[in-house]
């Protein structure tokens, strides 16, 4: 049998047909498409890209942005107007009074006041990914004690050496000395007993108290100022410098997209989900239930408290608009940070649940581990040991699960089709520190 | 009812974010420069001590950027507030872009949408596309036939880009934006044989599904 000799050639000839035909019509978008063989990739990619752009002409909603965006966009740059008499008040109940722009007397507050712009007479925020710890500060207990009864079990299991990520991109723990140390593999399907004597075996916890320590006004503000500052007050150590400068000041995971079960074959490495057994996720299912007891009875600050910085600040910057002066900020943290998270905007639909009789608690089988973080992960500095996927389970006044999801919003249960519950989580896990937090939450469509 | 219940809530996250909702004094912004010889860099650097010296570029960049978002997103509403985000981020950011050989302000400018983007479905997951067409059914004050119509090509091109996986989608979504090959590796932290290799299969997925089409059609 023999080769052709220019098979590879005529394969590689068709990829950048296709490239090449892609950035001419970068620079010429008139392409003709009698220039292109009839089923060839370019032609394929011609006739796709003339019948979007078909589509998106004769869709008004899709043509193009709103006429008067623009201005919106160079006010968003330029002035906020407020009245000087009246500042800013938020409303006690849901959400945040919003500020009439076309209001007289207003008071010019300009770019200098939104938070993280430069401007004089006020520094902004400085990075400090690139800065360690001068002296390393007690790790912070945000869950009372429950928390403190894994960390001494981790601690026990781990001496010497903490959770690291294993070369092949496995989550494991060393130390323990010559004879016990060992490097569990948690991330692996099969994953070994050591492992869940790590950190499996706690017990579920849904008393409905939420013993979270709160985090302070002033905490949550310099948390929103900049949420680096969230890592040092919880004495969670940032990434050496020699982390690349990212080209915006945040570094998304890949297409912001959820990973998936199906990873990407150009960068197999990442994307990539081990399943946890239901032993493994114990402590990550107590957490998760910690968590939803206090959005059930806990105050914002407390719940604040349980959320990566990063988390923080969004969910208080999501009650504003682009534009935001420090003083607005900060009387929205002093007004609702002390309020009950249920009483708040960002509930959600969790007061749904909460009023039907239901609690929320984690979904122990599967999790998802995430692996190969430093990859993945978006935060700048930001390296947790691991993050974990969590889906939730919705239990019944008679403590019977009802419904549940797993990690990735899929129903484990029949009726979670109807019933529904209202979110998936990510969750954040710091080794140096042994805590965990909430990174992220996925709303899910019934 | 339940479902109802969980949209109500998307749309109530939504709009505390939403910028439209304001209004301000447009009088003194002119925002399109009309058969003037068009250089970018020289715009940029204009930019960072004069937001509105941006105009020429959001005119430039507006219609390809607010696709991208409405593409993603099937929401006009929200479209035109992440188009904003972006823009607004862009110049605030200005200062950090540095031209370099193949990175252009439109891969950068793309960067920050991705991020913006990235931001958003962090914590809101895409409404499946098929519920998408369930709430054009309930909807009820449907539009002209023709507008239903060129809505319900464009929930296909929504749904043919969303049969393909992440990383194509998104090499897909920049290329329908008009980027070249360099500045989506740029965009997207790729190399530029990735974005190639993404491409391809992509677009080798997008011929199998407009095959599967017209059968489905004959």
């Amino acid at each position: 049998m023999t080769l052709h000799p220019f098979r590879r050639k005529r394969d590689i000839s068709h990829v950048d047909e296709l490239d090449g035909w892609l950035n001419a019509r970068t620079s010429s978008v008139n392409e003709t498409p009698s220039q292109l063989e009839g089923e060839s990739l370019a032609s394929v990619a011609h006739e796709f890209h003339a019948w979007a752009n078909d589509v998106q002409e004769r869709d008004p909603a899709a043509k193009g942005p709103a006429d008067d965006l623009w201005n919106t966009i160079l006010a968003g740059t330029d002035r906020l107007h407020v009245d000087p008499d009246q500042p800013e008040t938020f409303s006690s109940g849901r959400g945040r009074r919003h500020v009439d722009p076309v209001k007289e007397n207003r008071r010019a507050t300009d770019m200098s006041t939104t938070i993280g712009v430069p401007m004089d007479g006020f520094a902004p925020p400085q990075s400090n990914r690139t800065r360690r710890m001068q002296e390393a500060t007690p790790p912070l207990s945000r869950s009372g004690a429950w928390f403190s009864a894994i960390a001494a079990a981790l601690l026990l299991l781990s001496l010497g050496g903490g959770a690291y990520l294993a070369r092949d991109g496995g989550f494991g723990f060393g130390g323990g000395g010559d004879e016990g140390r060992f490097a569990a593999q948690v991330a692996s399907p099969e994953a070994s007993p050591q492992t869940a004597e790590v950190i499996g075996k706690t017990p579920y916890r849904a008393d409905g108290v939420c013993e979270a320590e709160p985090l302070t006004q002033d905490e949550v503000f310099d948390i929103v100022m900049n949420p680096l500052n969230g890592f040092d007050q919880r004495g969670i150590v940032l990434a050496e410098s020699g982390t690349p400068e990212p080209l915006v000041e945040a570094r998304w995971r890949s297409g912001g997209q959820r990973p998936s079960d199906n990873p990407d074959p150009d960068y197999p490495e990442r994307n990539v989900l081990h399943h946890a057994t239901e032993d493994e996720g114990a402590s990550v299912n107590a957490f998760v239930t910690e968590y939803y007891e206090c959005l059930q009875s806990g105050t914002n600050f407390q719940v604040w408290g349980l959320l990566l910085p990063y988390e923080v600040q969004e969910r208080v910057l999501l009650n504003f608009p682009v534009l935001r002066s420090e003083e607005q900020i900060r009387g929205y943290i002093v007004e609702v940070g002390p309020q009950a998270y249920s009483d708040s905007e960002f509930s959600l639909g969790h007061d749904y649940y909460f009023e039907q009789g239901y609690t929320l608690q984690g979904n122990p089988v599967p999790l998802s581990l995430w692996v190969n973080i430093d990859a993945a992960y978006g935060y700048p500095g930001v390296m947790p040991d691991a993050v974990i996927l969590s889906g939730v389970s919705l239990v019944d006044e008679s403590g019977e699960v009802v419904a549940a999801v797993d990690y990735d919003g899929r129903p484990t249960l029949l009726q979670a089709d109807t019933l529904g519950v209202p979110e998936t989580l990510e969750i954040a896990y710091f080794a140096e520190t042994n805590t965990w937090y909430v990174a992220a939450t996925y709303s899910l469509k019934g | 009812m339940k479902v109802m219940e969980r949209r109500g809530v998307r749309r109530r996250r939504a709009k505390g974010i939403h910028v439209r909702a304001y209004r301000f004094d447009t009088d003194d912004n002119q925002v399109s420069l009309p058969g003037e010889p068009f250089d970018e860099l020289a715009c940029v650097d204009a930019s960072r001590g004069d937001p509105a010296a941006f105009a020429p570029l959001y005119e430039r960049y507006a219609v390809p950027v607010y696709r991208y978002s409405y593409r993603r997103t099937g929401d006009e509403e929200l479209a035109n507030d992440l188009t904003a985000r972006i823009f607004v981020r862009a110049i605030e950011k200005l200062h950090q872009f540095r031209p370099m050989p193949g990175a252009t302000f439109r891969s950068w400018l793309f960067t920050i949408a991705r991020s913006i983007l990235a931001d958003h479905w962090r914590r809101m997951r895409p409404v499946p596309l098929s519920d998408e067409g369930e709430s054009w059914l309930q909807d009820s004050d449907p539009g002209p036939e023709e507008i239903a119509v060129h809505r319900s090509q464009m929930r296909e091109l929504r749904r043919v880009l969303g049969e393909l996986p992440d990383r194509q989608r998104e090499v897909v979504e920049l290329r329908l934006a008009g980027l070249t090959t360099t500045e989506i590796a740029i965009a997207m932290e790729m190399t530029v044989a990735g974005v190639k290799s993404a491409q391809t299969r992509a677009y080798s997925r997008i011929r199998e599904l407009m095959n599967q089409h017209a059968g489905d059609v004959r």
